[in-house]
């Protein structure tokens, strides 16, 4: 299971009984970011740090004491252009990645600004409350923007990613997705997800299973969720989109309205990249 | 390369509803004793042919109801009897896999398998057991038996069978047979329904040509991301290829190619000749495979073939990638026999003109 | 370059206004959004341009006038407002703040002054307010649509507000299906004759002088000419080109007095090259049944070596619209 990354809190005595795993720390003190980079990489490796902040980003004090270090910053919305202009230099020095809450409506188009400045950022999804046609505009930004910009998730994961052959969960990008990501909580008791941790629904009370969680059946059951939308004829397995989305918005009840054409959208914006990829080759020079 | 259609048990632990395999008969299994007799015939007919290679598509029936021991047991003779040409025998398997099991998957890699071939059907009460036809307990079985498949990378692909409750919803259907299974590998199969038709599924060649008609465009504007589609894939191939990878169906020169091994040990054409009972060629106790791969009642077949170019299908446009179609689709005994181009002629011609032609731009030529 | 629109409405309303066509045809609520922002900064971009001109209607009336400058300015675009120096003293405040420290290599203003005697005291008030604040940055503008107009105003404003010394100098056209005043073709050389008569300040307060486009060469004599050539530093040009203004719903047009000929959308285009491509064979196809202003256009030797394209070609649309629609149907319409 050294493949699986673990996301939990900030806790020495938890973090102490793991060796050489990838850790994502959910925190929301930014002071702390800089102590949990060095007491992680000790004997882990420090995948990312998690901040929700309960706010705008340009309040967030960024500091450039955070350089090299990997964080997500989630935050409500964006906040005063002006008062994050004076930040912005920060951020380009950064391993950071800003999420904005897609319940916001004007997230949708500070997302384009932060991205065109070259500030790598995405959308999160709080609640199921979407405006399908500012998120479709969004993707046609990160998909077909004119120039270079930053990338926007989780449409930049889904075009990357995109393969003929494959699913992709881009709950990836949330570190949800547990094929890749388990959920840890301070007591050591183990999770397939951050909501599952928080309604404390876990598939192991006992870390020590870590190492073989891949055989427990609830596991394997919990990877194969996928195929409960293939008992019947029902709107998301008939979905010319569901590789990409994978019924994440199966509660939306009009959905030839709203996600459907989004991820018809989005898949031929993947499909796109995929082909366009192949065409053009990286070139490989020899290195001295 | 001879294919042999092996069905050593016409047991089923399915219900359903477009097939009476299980209504029709009392189904037989066959015994260890003339599985062993089986296997001794291929092996004496594969010293004799050692250049060729045999297939043998073990079928039924449900074949997981023989049980893990019979499969053993058929290994074991396989083993035994055909020491030295079991690698000029491969195998292939159809199941419904609702009762796969890890033991199966052992025996089936030993026997070279790596790939199962099977069938799903989204629409309820179609496929299942019981009388009520409980396809929600099959699903459930099935979806069980895929998870083995993967946890052991084996393959698979799957027919899908067109019926009356599938007609209004042909793009449905189509996104959900390719979100099944990402990497392609079906067929749509129109129902063939042999007796009455209780359960009101029954289509017209018109329906089907309809159906598949829809969903032809979208397939062909994202092939790749719907790589392995029959029957549109297959067209397209024959295309390219000028007929070289025609299937039995299509390709005017199954007369040498097909066998049928029953349960009882009677043989025939084919799984479907033997369903209709025509062109058998006796009991494998009673005849070598060579005596019956070489049953002068095959040369009708071939003959078929010539005969149908200068008649029924004289200055036909469609010939190179038909060929009259299945000679036993085409058998009526009250009139010709074999020597009439099939009732499913009509449909691929209505789709090729009403679909094929106009979409992809391509025109056939006499 | 291209112009683009941060709003679609103005507080004057200058007698020779050439965008008045336009800003008829749009409604006075319209405002350039964020979206719409990043997508022409993205399309210029993509044509290798790194220059912005921002205008209007007035572009300081747009709520997120200084965010959309310093938007620009991160992205590393040159930016130049062309403005009435118009505004509220709250919204002249927040400029100075942030924008008067900023490197005028980077961003510029052009003032559109009119005479102070023939405008309103506030209006006077204000700009002088403005110019007082921001004029290190600015350079002033004013359009010719009379004869007998008067320049002192200006050199009094360069001098006594710090002013760029430069002076742009545009010159008002007719917009065709559209009233607005402008200098006739009869009275260009007595424009001309006017505009020489402040050599001498030119000369005196060092500044110089930069002809919009549509002037004619010929209404110049060869003295004055050399009288020009001397005040615009070398840099005369007698043209007539696409200047592609963009408005704030994205619709694309060739200039404000042509704002209705062959009017598309940005979206049309795949780059600026393309937009000045397409607008200058429109613009030829008129010059093809008509040269220029005068009858000597047709033959003239600097049309065809290109030093003069025979003033603006609002004039000969405005002469069509008169017509039966014969010329107009093969220009206007595709």
């Amino acid at each position: 299971m050294n493949d699986i990354r673990l996301v939990c809190n900030f806790n020495i005595d938890l973090i102490n009984n793991f060796q050489g795993k990838a850790i994502v720390i959910k925190t929301n003190n930014i002071d702390e970011i800089q102590h949990i980079n060095h007491v992680v990489n000790k004997e882990n490796k420090l995948h990312c740090i998690v901040v929700n902040h309960n706010g705008a980003l340009s309040t967030l004090p960024v500091t450039d004491n955070w350089e090299g270090i990997p964080i997500h910053i989630f935050a409500t919305r964006f906040g005063n252009f002006m008062q994050f202009i004076e930040q912005k230099h920060i951020y380009h020095k950064l391993s950071i990645r800003v999420f904005l809450s897609a319940e916001i409506e004007t997230n949708y188009r500070d997302l384009q600004i932060l991205s065109s400045f070259g500030i790598d950022c995405g959308l999160y999804f709080p609640n199921k409350s979407i405006n399908w046609e500012k998120l479709n505009d969004l993707m046609y930004y990160s998909a077909y923007g004119k120039v270079q910009h930053a990338s926007i998730e989780p449409f930049d994961f889904v075009i990357k990613k995109f393969e003929y052959n494959t699913p992709i969960d881009f709950s990836n990008v949330y570190f949800e997705n547990p094929h890749q990501y388990l959920h840890i909580s301070d007591e050591g008791k183990v999770a397939l997800s951050g909501l599952d941790l928080h309604n404390c629904k876990f598939i192991t009370e006992n870390i020590n299973d870590l190492e073989n969680i891949h055989q427990s059946s609830e596991y394997k059951n919990v990877l194969n969720n996928w195929q409960n939308f293939f008992t019947k004829l029902e709107d998301c397995s008939c979905c010319p989109s569901w590789r990409i989305c994978l019924g994440k918005f199966n509660h939306i009840s009009d959905k030839t309205n709203t996600c459907q054409p989004f991820f018809n959208d989005l898949m031929d914006a993947a499909e796109l990249f995929h082909e366009n990829k192949s065409k053009f080759k990286t070139r490989e020079l020899c290195q001295p | 390369m001879p294919t042999i259609i092996f069905k050593p048990t016409e047991s089923c632990n399915s219900n359903c509803a477009y097939c009476d395999v299980v209504a029709r008969k009392a189904p037989k299994t066959m015994s260890l004793e003339l599985l062993e007799t089986t296997f001794i015939k291929i092996n004496e007919y594969l010293l004799e042919n050692n250049k060729e290679k045999l297939t043998l598509i073990w079928h039924g029936g449900e074949p997981l109801l023989l049980g893990i021991d019979y499969f053993k047991t058929a290994l074991r003779f396989i083993n035994e009897h055909c020491k030295e040409t079991k690698h000029l025998l491969e195998h292939a398997i159809q199941s419904n896999l609702t009762l796969m099991k890890q033991e199966f998957i052992d025996i089936f890699r030993e026997m070279g398998i790596t790939h199962i071939g099977t069938s799903f059907e989204p629409i309820a009460n179609i496929r299942g057991p019981g009388k009520e036809i409980n396809s929600k307990v099959y699903n459930k079985k099935f979806f069980e038996g895929i998870n083995i498949l993967k946890d052991n990378d084996f393959g698979w692909g799957f027919i899908y069978v067109v019926t009356k409750k599938a007609l209004s919803r042909p793009l449905d259907i189509f996104y959900f047979l390719s979100n099944l299974k990402l990497s392609g590998g079906f067929m749509m199969n129109p129902v063939l329904i042999y007796g009455k038709d209780e359960n009101d599924i029954s289509i017209t060649p018109k329906e089907y040509v309809d159906f598949i008609g829809e969903i032809f465009p979208v397939w062909l504007k994202n092939k790749k991301r719907y790589p392995d589609v029959d029957p549109f894939k297959t067209i397209m191939k024959n295309i390219e290829e000028e007929g070289e990878s025609l299937g039995c169906v299509d390709s005017g020169n199954c007369a040498y190619g097909h066998l049928y091994i029953g349960p009882s040990g009677e043989t025939s054409q084919c799984g479907r000749s033997e369903d209709w009972g025509i062109i058998n060629y006796g009991n494998i106790n009673d005849r070598s495979l060579k005596e019956i791969f070489e049953d002068p009642r095959r040369e009708e077949l071939l003959i078929r073939t010539n005969y149908l170019l200068e008649n029924d299908c004289a200055g036909c446009r469609f010939w190179k990638i038909c060929h009259g179609g299945c000679p036993l689709d085409a058998y009526s005994p009250e009139k010709e026999g074999l020597m009439r181009k099939t009732a499913w002629c009509d449909v691929r011609k209505l789709f090729m003109e009403k679909y094929f032609e106009p979409i992809t731009g391509i025109k056939f030529n006499k | 370059m291209a112009n683009l629109l941060l709003t679609e409405t103005c507080v004057r309303s200058c007698p020779y206004c050439f965008a008045k066509k336009h800003m008829a045809d749009s409604a006075s609520d319209n405002i350039l959004s964020w979206e719409n922002l990043i997508y022409v900064a993205d399309f210029l971009e993509s044509s290798g341009d790194k220059h912005i001109a921002l205008l209007g209607g007035e572009p300081s009336l747009h709520p997120n006038f200084i965010e959309f400058i310093i938007y620009l300015l991160e992205r590393n675009f040159h930016v130049n407002i062309f403005t009435s120096g118009i505004m509220s003293e709250e919204k002249l405040m927040e400029s100075t703040k942030v924008l008067s420290g900023i490197n005028p290599e980077r961003l510029s203003f052009v003032c559109n002054l009119n005479n102070p005697k023939t405008s309103n005291f506030s209006e006077v008030e204000s700009v002088k307010r403005f110019l007082k604040a921001l004029g290190h940055l600015t350079s002033p503008g004013f359009n010719i649509y009379k004869p007998d107009f008067d320049l002192d105003f200006i050199f009094q404003y360069i001098n006594q507000f710090g002013l760029k010394k430069h002076l742009r100098l545009g010159l008002a056209h007719p917009i065709p299906g559209k009233k607005n005043k402008y200098v006739a073709i009869d009275e260009m050389q007595k424009m001309a004759n006017r505009l020489l008569e402040f050599n001498e300040h030119f000369a005196r307060f060092h500044v110089t002088c930069g002809l919009d486009c549509g002037f004619p060469m010929c209404v110049f004599t060869n003295e004055q000419l050399g009288s020009l050539y001397k005040i615009s530093s070398g840099h005369l040009k007698f043209g007539c080109g696409p200047a592609v203004d963009i408005g704030t719903d994205m619709s694309i047009w060739c200039c404000f007095p042509l704002s209705d000929f062959h009017k598309k959308t940005i979206f049309d285009f795949d780059n600026m090259h393309e937009v000045v491509q397409f607008y200058e064979e429109k613009q030829r196809l008129v010059r093809g049944e008509v040269s220029g202003l005068f009858e000597e256009c047709d033959n003239c030797i600097h049309a065809n070596d290109r030093l003069c394209s025979g003033g603006c070609v609002a004039h000969q649309l405005s002469w069509f619209k008169d017509e039966a629609m014969v010329r107009m149907e093969g220009i206007y319409y595709e």
